[in-house]
């Protein structure tokens, strides 16, 4: 399964490559499929800022992909410690501030799908898509690809996409205006050959913090949304439903479900759980970044949306949900 | 390196040279690894200031240049204090050119009057009813922790469904690794 997995992306690797020898004349669209690919096929390793507001954060990230698959750690070099693994089976968050590890699942980020294309074809419902010049981050060279929002229910993107390798080397959500609110941006980055096991490791050992783990067995209560008494009534257009499930986050708390819509590019998700006695309802709004979050108790359970998107759109998501 | 040296890397790297000095600097450029490096991270570091350069005031790049100053002065690790918390010790020497300009940022940061929202208060209540923590327009980090943890759980999980789900802008999990809860 492994070894096919490391098939899977080469092939894919190879197509792209196949499909447009000139890079130069690349679309938006292949600039779009190569940069989703890269960042899951290369090994690499790069310290970035990541800038939103007033404040500006440092990490480290490490990626290396073999025949077991993808192997991820990011980790901060500013502020508090935090960690986070990732690998085919799980995510880990090593929080050093708040002492606190939370292990949870991770899922199969598909390697390159086939109907990629189409998304991006269905993306420009919703987007205005262009290439634009050259840029430099990092010292490399790379292509601006600027993603326009058509409207306000969400934001706008523009990547730098590196030339050869096509990594991401800078990415900016956009508001309408078109103003930055939000910067990720490579400072350093290289690409090596392999990654030692060493590398992918932990700093912390999270041995004496409070561990979260979420269960194995999943609360089996049908895998359909139309089993579901929850109605999901007003979402922008362009947002579909692409996945419905049932959660538990972690032994100690109940399940929860999830409902999660994407226009292809933001996603948006909806956690619905019962409320439980002595436990303070999240009701409001708040935002951590440019991911806004809102709250709500609908029929005794906390309603919670929480998305890459603006305000306003998780607020409407939020208050048009219903118990039936 | 001498001071007047980075000096003018710096002016280089902000087109204020002179242009009596610039054909001076730009052959001893040619000639030396350690000075195009040097000015790789001096434009690195404009780059990023450019790009706060909506939020953050005038009297920036003269900072920058102090810090980059200090940084070069053979100091391989310092820590920034802001509210008295200990803000940064590099890794192993990572993100040089990022720290400087964290320096920077984080100066001018502390200088601007912050426009911080009163903490979020648990209403009282009796023990077998739901408290109401009302949020508005407020940080994550600055909510009820109880409430925080149920969030950081829906973001992990967010995070996976969001980065399977095909293209993807801002990395995931930078959200959860650099967010600064700024109450420390």
């Amino acid at each position: 399964m492994t070894r096919v997995f490391a098939s899977v992306l080469t092939v894919a690797a190879m197509a792209v490559v196949i499909q447009q020898p000139v890079w130069a004349e690349a679309s938006a669209q292949q600039w779009l499929e190569r940069m989703a690919l890269a960042s899951r096929s290369l090994n690499y390793t790069g310290t970035f800022v990541y800038q939103h507001q007033n404040s500006l954060e440092a990490m480290r990230i490490v990626h290396a992909v073999d025949a077991s698959g993808e192997r991820e750690r990011l980790f901060s070099l500013t502020g508090p410690k935090r960690e986070v693994l990732r690998d085919n089976q799980v995510v880990t968050c090593i929080l050093g501030d708040s002492q606190a590890v939370m292990v949870n699942k991770s899922r199969p980020r598909t390697p390159f799908p086939a109907s990629f294309p189409k998304k991006v074809v269905e993306l420009e419902q919703n987007y205005k898509i262009r290439v634009m010049g050259e840029d430099r981050v990092a010292g490399l060279v790379c292509r601006v690809v600027a993603v326009e929002s058509r409207d306000d229910f969400r934001y706008g993107r523009r990547f730098c996409v590196h030339d050869k390798s096509h990594l991401l080397l800078r990415s900016e959500l956009t508001d309408s205006k078109g103003h930055v609110i939000e910067q990720v941006m490579f400072t350093t980055v290289t690409f090596p050959q392999s990654v030692s096991d060493r590398e992918l490791l932990p700093n912390l050992d999270g041995a004496d913090f409070t561990w979260q783990r979420e269960p194995e067995q999943q609360p089996d209560q049908g895998d359909s949304s139309r089993n579901s008494r929850w109605k999901v009534m007003q979402v922008p257009d362009g947002f579909v439903l692409t996945d419905h499930n049932w959660h538990q986050l972690s032994a100690h708390q109940p399940g929860v479900e999830h409902w999660v819509y994407s226009d292809g590019l933001a996603s948006v998700s909806i956690y619905i759980e019962k409320s439980r006695k002595k436990h303070a309802v999240y009701s409001g709004r708040s935002h951590r970044g440019a991911l806004n979050a809102f709250g709500t108790m609908v029929a005794d359970h906390y309603v919670t949306v929480v998305g890459e998107v603006p305000r306003r759109t998780v607020e409407l998501i939020g208050k048009s949900v219903r118990f039936q | 390196m001498s001071d007047e040296i980075r000096e003018q890397l710096s002016a280089l790297a902000d087109d204020e040279l002179s242009d009596v000095e610039q054909p001076l600097l730009l052959g001893r450029l040619q000639r030396d690894a350690e000075l195009r490096e040097c000015l790789g991270r001096y434009q690195l570091i404009g780059e990023v200031m450019r790009g706060i350069a909506d939020t953050a005031m005038l009297g920036v790049a003269g900072r920058v240049r102090c810090a980059l100053q200090q940084d070069v002065e053979g100091q391989e690790q310092y820590t920034l204090k802001r509210k008295g918390f200990s803000w940064w010790k590099p890794v192993a020497g990572f993100a040089v050119a990022a720290s400087v300009a964290m320096a920077a940022v984080l100066t001018v940061s502390s200088l601007r009057e912050t426009t911080t929202g009163s903490i979020p208060k648990l209403a009282s209540g009796q023990d077998d009813v739901s408290v109401v923590a009302r949020v508005s327009d407020d940080q994550w980090d600055r909510i009820e922790p109880g409430i925080d943890k149920r969030l950081s759980g829906y973001l992990v999980n967010h995070n996976e469904y969001a980065a399977s789900r095909g293209v993807q802008g801002v990395m995931p999990y930078v959200r959860i690794v650099g967010f600064q809860n700024n109450e420390q």
